[in-house]
């Protein structure tokens, strides 16, 4: 069926690029938020990856997964986003969870969104599809090109970042 | 702290932002109407090259078969069955040999110059309902037309409320210059857009939200059209409260909430602001021939009975305090040169081409500004053959 749809897709049919990348793109939108931690930057990334996808269907192979695919685009359009300059200038100004209270950051998650934020790219990945898209670790390894060691190696270093501020936030509960 | 802790916490803190249920649409509709190269270059190569082969044999037997008569409308053409309605008085300079398209109440004119006949096209006038205001390659179009730098094509947006649906569906086309052929390479719904600029196969254009935002097919901002490959791209600002309306040379010209005039770099990211008319609003009214911005000055607090500032002069303070507003020309140093506070002109949508700014009065009056002579008069109309306003709709051609 999905072989199906992806013939179709490459041969210019919308309704089948549709039926294919349609259903993922709100997931799609929370990887990306989950990357960026910006709607407005989720919905380009997305909106970008798509126009990527459609433009590279040639690449896809009859019987591959489309998932891991599309959301491969997808992280890469965010790592992209990143690292551009709009990305770092815009990033100056935020700066207003700074002066809130320690409680008010924790209740309100700003510690652990931050503790993300400090993550790589490659850590912040792995650990985003598994534990907030509850991709299993060989679709994860799919997504990110990696062998699944690499992957559970990215997601231990990245958890041990991130564990205080999750502690934390069960401790102030 | 255990896997199910962890899932928890993180959809707590990034679930507050929840995906925008019309974005699946908007991210379909955005998609260019074609495969890209990859997938439909390489399918189609060898049946496309074919096509070519016998479409150039067949359009060379008909081309040697009608003549000069196959030949299409290209940049310069009007048309040839112009009604005389009348002469405009020619007062300077004498030495241009051309005809300037006018849009007026009564229809799309062409003013000659030297000789200062007024011709009217009888395929644009108010008899046939909204007079169309803008001449451009052989055609007059009713939005703003952009041309691309090398001149072969240009853009502009269209809108129309279909009957099937209960909100305004725009359009951008690409239209030939050489052949006239005239290509959407974007229709969406729920927005309207105007096109602000023409780069190297790339569009420009303003999205604003209709009277239906929630079938808006984009979000309001500024958008870049391919118009090669297809496809649409939000163009990253850093302020989005800047009211961009015009590109040129690789930059886009805005208005920043905070006043004065912006340019905003499209490949580097790099802002310019030059603090001109502090405290007045400021129009981007389009560009020279040498891409320096045209503005209009509006001054917020008019002061009646102040000196006012003659034409061409530097000024370190450019709102106009005699006039309510003027326009200038703003140079590469940001030094604001006024054009004219005459308020018969400030209003006028100003025509940049080979000859300078091109400027038409409320009153009949027809303008050219140029860099070393300053803006003179070059013709006035009497306003009853006019039927009322008129603006200049294109190149003296």
């Amino acid at each position: 069926m999905q072989d199906d749809l992806i013939r179709e897709a490459k041969a210019g049919d919308r309704q089948a690029f549709d039926a294919l990348v349609g259903p993922m793109i709100d997931p799609a939108y929370r990887l990306a938020f989950g990357m960026l931690h910006d709607r407005e930057a989720a919905e380009d990334a997305v909106q970008e990856a798509a126009f990527k996808a459609w433009k590279k269907l040639a690449n896809v192979r009859d019987g591959s997964g489309m998932r891991p695919w599309f959301f491969a685009i997808v992280a890469n359009q965010c790592r992209s986003t990143r690292r551009s300059r709009w990305w770092s200038v815009l990033r100056l100004g935020d700066g207003d969870q700074r002066s809130l209270q320690i409680e008010d950051r924790i209740v309100r998650g700003a510690d652990l969104r931050r503790a993300l934020r400090t993550l790589s790219h490659d850590q912040r990945l792995a650990v985003v599809l598994h534990y907030y898209l509850d991709l299993p670790l060989e679709e994860v390894a799919a997504v990110v090109g990696a062998p699944l060691g690499t992957v559970k190696s990215r997601i231990h270093r990245g958890l041990q970042q991130v564990r205080p501020q999750i502690e934390a936030r069960e401790a102030f509960e | 702290v255990s896997d199910d802790v962890i899932r928890r916490r993180l959809r707590e803190v990034l679930d507050v932002e929840p995906p925008d249920p019309t974005l699946r649409a908007r991210v379909m509709a955005s998609l260019p109407l074609d495969l890209g190269e990859e997938n439909h270059g390489r399918r189609w190569l060898a049946g496309g090259l074919a096509m070519l082969l016998a479409t150039t044999i067949v359009a060379g037997l008909l081309l040697s078969r009608t003549g000069r008569e196959a030949s299409p409308k290209t940049a310069g053409q009007y048309h040839s069955n112009l009604v005389t309605i009348g002469s405009a008085q020619v007062i300077a300079p004498t030495d241009l040999h051309c005809r300037l398209p006018l849009a007026s109440t009564r229809g799309g004119l062409f003013l000659g110059l030297p000789d200062g006949q007024l011709g009217l096209d009888p395929t644009n006038t108010s008899d046939a309902g909204m007079v169309r205001g803008n001449y451009v390659a052989g055609r007059w179009i009713a939005a703003s037309p952009q041309m691309a730098p090398d001149g072969t094509a240009y853009a502009y947006a269209s809108s129309q409320k279909l009957q099937t649906a209960p909100y305004l569906t725009a359009a951008i086309h690409v239209v030939d210059t050489t052949t006239g052929s005239d290509r959407v390479i974007w229709q969406g719904d729920g927005v309207s857009v105007s096109v602000i600029g023409f780069g190297s196969g790339v569009v420009y254009a303003n999205a604003y939200a209709a009277n239906n935002e929630a079938n808006a097919t984009i979000k309001p901002g500024l958008w870049s059209f391919d118009t090669r490959a297809g496809g649409l791209r939000r163009v990253q600002v850093p302020d989005d409260r800047t009211r961009y309306s015009g590109v040129h040379d690789g930059g886009v010209w805005g208005v920043p909430s905070s006043g004065g005039l912006r340019r905003l770099d499209l490949a580097t990211g790099a802002v310019t602001d030059y603090p001109i008319g502090a405290g007045a609003m400021i129009n981007v009214m389009g560009f020279d021939r040498d891409g320096l911005p045209l503005v209009r000055v509006t001054s917020v607090s008019v002061k009646p009975g102040a000196a006012s500032s003659s034409p061409n002069e530097r000024q370190p303070v450019p709102i106009p305090t005699a006039q309510p507003a003027a326009l200038y020309v703003v140079t590469r140093q940001g030094d604001p040169i006024l054009m004219t506070s005459d308020p018969a002109l400030v209003n006028s949508v100003p025509v940049a081409d080979q000859h300078g700014v091109w400027l038409a009065g409320s009153d009949g009056s027809v303008w050219l500004y140029q860099q070393r002579s300053g803006l003179r008069k070059v013709a006035q109309i009497d306003p009853a053959l006019l039927g009322g306003r008129v603006s200049v709709a294109g190149s003296c051609l």
